[in-house]
């Protein structure tokens, strides 16, 4: 590989799902790495390293939405895709309001999500 | 001057057994025979030429003038006193006659007789007879004292007519045996007969025995003759007799044929009222026919039971140590059947036929086989097993099989007092409880659907928690095949990476499954299946259920479950069911109010009244004093779009489980529901 592979950062409490995104996009070339919640994602450190942001929304303590709103509040403007196993009225709109590109509602096509990262990063090569 | 009679006379003289002696006008003894010497007590020496008056002391019954009887009729006959040579005195029966001897001198000739011995011997009778004429009369049986010399003579007859078989001839002629009663003559009966034949009056009690046998009592007497003339010592039968005035009523007779007095034709009866004990028999009569009446009139199928073969059976079973019946019967099942067969119906009430579907009583009785349906066998068992240790009755609800092909539920209840038990009898009752039972499982049914229907509505209201569930291993299944193609679709397909991803989706796909199964298991109708179960391991699954709904409402939850918590009987289910409803609702009563920091706190305890507890604790807004009196209503919900079903589903479920529930608030705010369910029985 000539570059490094853009790092993908998963940030999903369940954790069958979130190891399965973190192949998902490794499979796609990417880096992936996965959070099982979104303190973990701040404390990390990766939330300045990561190429594109796809988390939860629904989880203990702090949500998808919320964790955008802070990250955005820190003028940190990574692209996001949030994922939701509950589609509730007006989610849109405020996922929208928080910055997120994509709002994916699970089950998902991984197609569907992979295109939503490519469209916020360049495909690889 | 001695007149002695010439010497042949004499030996004639002084053989005679009675006292003779002779005497002259004056009074002087001129003979003196050797009876007279042995009656008085003087010799011929002594005696002769004496003044007989003088000698003997004779003394005459006063006014007696025994002299002038003598001259004016030539004979005399009397007692007198006199005195033997002892000084005893005697009493003597004299006989005189007048004589005039050859010279024409009057001479008196006169045989005494000793009365004093026969006058002892009269008076020891006379005694005897006066004890036993006290006796006679004193006895409470009846005695009469008859004299059948004429019947024999019309026996006599009958012998010379060629009648050889008297009974026969009885038995065909019943007027013969009338007249044989007329011929019968009564001499004495004592004052038991006069009170019981008489009604107290002699007089009709003096001619013959007919009047006082019933019609129906001919044979009584034909044997009676017949025990007589064929030299029985005594008969003795129960009878029909009757009194002077033509009431009848039963009585004991009994003939002694004592062969003198028989020989005499002469008979003694005696008689025994027995009415009191034919009254006590027909009291008891009485009694079983009230019994019996009972018995057929009882709006209750009795079935009388023959078990002397069960006793056997039992005795057996005894004999070769056996003291646990149950145990045995674990042991060796086939042991049911063959009771069964030991246990005969030998009577039926009316009811039985209607409640057993039969026309005629003959198709009921037999073994109790038919009536039993093989799988059924429990209430049968348990009555044997009842029987075995000796106890009087046992009950159970049951179903048993008519004689008609049809199933019936019945309370089977055994009626068998040990003593009753022991003659081999044994009572067996049914009472149809169809109805009853149909009733039962009908509301029983209705319950089911009830609480299916809570679940149903409690899965509504779950079903975005659900849905996530299920999504959840959905989407990390398709999300990992798809990378696993991507693996594989490249130039060098990384097989390790796509082997990893397959074992993961497999995983993902079982958690999966068994989530659907559990939602499934919930919203199926169908009966309640009561199994052994840990509250603790339900609280967990029930737990499982709800991850992400706790996570979603971001509650916290905290378990106490009691350690080694005994199992209680339930369908698992139906009390998951319960848990769910009780924690959705307690995460609904904070969501609704909004509490920041929401706790949730499930524990379990055996409580000091030996029931297990489990409690369901928030620490939500707690719930209004008004709406206690309805929490477990019907339709009654705080919720805006809630049905209400969720609580008294619940209340039903836990009900028919046998236990209780609860609600209250907590003392630092918060709700607590509590239920409590019993522990199984003993066993």
């Amino acid at each position: 590989m000539s570059q490094a592979a853009p790092l993908i950062s998963i940030v999903d409490d369940d954790e069958s799902l979130k190891l399965a995104l973190v192949g998902l996009v490794r499979s796609f070339g990417y880096e992936g790495r996965g959070h099982a919640s979104a303190e973990d994602f701040l404390a990390s450190g990766d939330a300045g390293r990561c190429a594109c942001l796809v988390t939860d929304l629904h989880m203990p303590g702090i949500g998808g939405i919320e964790l955008l709103q802070r990250l955005r509040a820190e003028g940190n403007r990574v692209p996001a895709v949030l994922i939701t196993a509950r589609m509730l009225p007006g989610l849109e709109q405020r996922a929208r309001e928080a910055g997120a590109r994509c709002l994916l509602p699970k089950p998902f096509d991984p197609q569907t999500l992979m295109r939503c990262i490519e469209q916020v990063l360049p495909p690889l090569g | 001057m001695s007149t002695q009679p010439p010497p042949d006379t004499a030996q004639w003289f002084d053989g005679v057994q009675e006292s003779i002696l002779v005497r002259d006008a004056d009074g002087r003894i001129l003979a003196w025979n050797q009876a007279s010497a042995e009656l008085y007590g003087w010799s011929r020496e002594q005696a002769l030429g004496r003044s007989e008056a003088e000698l003997l002391g004779t003394r005459y019954a006063p006014a007696e003038d025994a002299a002038a009887a003598l001259r004016d009729t030539g004979t005399w006959r009397g007692e007198v006193l006199r005195c033997n040579a002892a000084g005893r005195q005697l009493q003597v029966e004299l006989r005189c006659t007048l004589l005039r001897d050859a010279s024409g001198a009057v001479q008196v000739i006169e045989t005494g007789r000793d009365l004093s011995e026969q006058r002892q011997t009269e008076r020891a009778l006379r005694h005897s007879e006066y004890r036993y004429r006290n006796l006679f009369q004193a006895m409470a049986a009846s005695f009469w004292e008859l004299d059948f010399s004429a019947v024999g003579a019309m026996l006599q007859s009958l012998r010379k007519a060629g009648v050889t078989d008297l009974r026969a001839h009885f038995s065909a002629n019943p007027g013969f045996v009338r007249d044989m009663m007329r011929a019968t003559r009564i001499l004495d009966v004592n004052e038991q007969t006069v009170a019981l034949f008489g009604l107290g009056d002699r007089s009709g009690l003096m001619d013959n025995v007919e009047p006082f046998w019933a019609e129906g009592s001919n044979d009584t007497y034909a044997e009676s003759v017949i025990a007589a003339v064929t030299g029985q010592p005594h008969y003795v039968a129960e009878t029909r007799l009757r009194r002077i005035d033509g009431s009848e009523f039963d009585g004991l007779f009994t003939a002694c044929f004592a062969p003198e007095a028989v020989g005499r034709g002469k008979l003694l009866i005696g008689v025994i009222d027995i009415s009191e004990r034919k009254q006590a028999y027909e009291e008891l009569e009485r009694s079983e026919s009230r019994y019996r009446n009972l018995f057929q009139a009882m709006a209750v199928s009795f079935l009388q039971l023959e078990s002397s073969g069960l006793n056997r059976l039992f005795a057996e079973l005894r004999a070769q140590g056996v003291t646990d019946l149950h145990a045995y019967i674990d042991q060796h099942p086939e042991f049911l059947e063959k009771a069964m067969e030991a246990s005969v119906v030998i009577d039926v009430n009316d009811r039985s036929l209607k409640l057993l579907g039969a026309k005629d009583r003959s198709e009921l009785l037999g073994p109790v086989t038919k009536y039993w349906i093989p799988g059924h066998y429990d209430a049968f068992r348990g009555s044997i097993e009842a029987g075995f240790r000796r106890e009087a009755g046992f009950q159970a609800e049951t179903r048993k099989r008519t004689v008609d092909g049809r199933e019936i539920d019945v309370l089977f209840f055994v009626t068998a007092p040990p003593e009753m038990r022991d003659k081999g009898t044994v009572l067996v009752g049914n009472i149809d409880i169809s109805e009853q039972v149909a009733a039962r499982a009908a509301l029983r049914q209705m319950q089911a659907e009830l609480a299916h229907a809570g679940r149903v509505t409690m899965l509504g209201e779950l079903t975005a928690s659900i849905a996530h569930e299920v999504n959840q291993p959905l989407a990390a299944i398709a999300t990992n095949g798809e990378a696993g193609l991507r693996w594989l679709g490249r130039a060098v397909p990384d097989v390790e990476e796509a082997r990893t991803l397959l074992q993961r989706m497999i995983a993902d796909a079982r958690r999966a499954a068994e989530i659907i199964a559990r939602i499934r298991a919930m919203s199926l109708r169908r009966p309640p299946e009561p199994v052994p179960l840990g509250l603790n391991a339900l609280v967990q699954e029930a737990v499982q259920f709800l991850q992400h709904e706790l996570r979603a409402q971001q509650a916290r939850l905290l378990l106490q479950l009691a350690p080694a918590l005994p199992l209680v009987q339930g369908d698992r289910v139906q009390l998951q069911q319960v848990i769910v409803n009780l924690v959705v609702n307690a995460l609904q009563a904070m969501a609704q109010a909004d509490v920041p920091r929401r706790e949730l706190l499930i524990e379990t305890r055996l409580t000091a009244d030996r029931e297990v507890e489990l409690a369901v604790l928030d620490n939500g807004p707690g719930i209004p004093g008004e709406h206690f009196g309805k929490l477990f209503e019907s339709f009654f919900s705080t919720k805006p779009n809630g049905m209400g079903l969720g609580l008294p589903v619940c209340r039903s479920i836990i009900e028919a489980h046998g236990g209780r529930i609860a609600a209250g608030n907590r003392d630092d705010g918060g709700a607590r529901f509590a239920v409590t369910l019993p522990l199984p029985a003993a066993a």
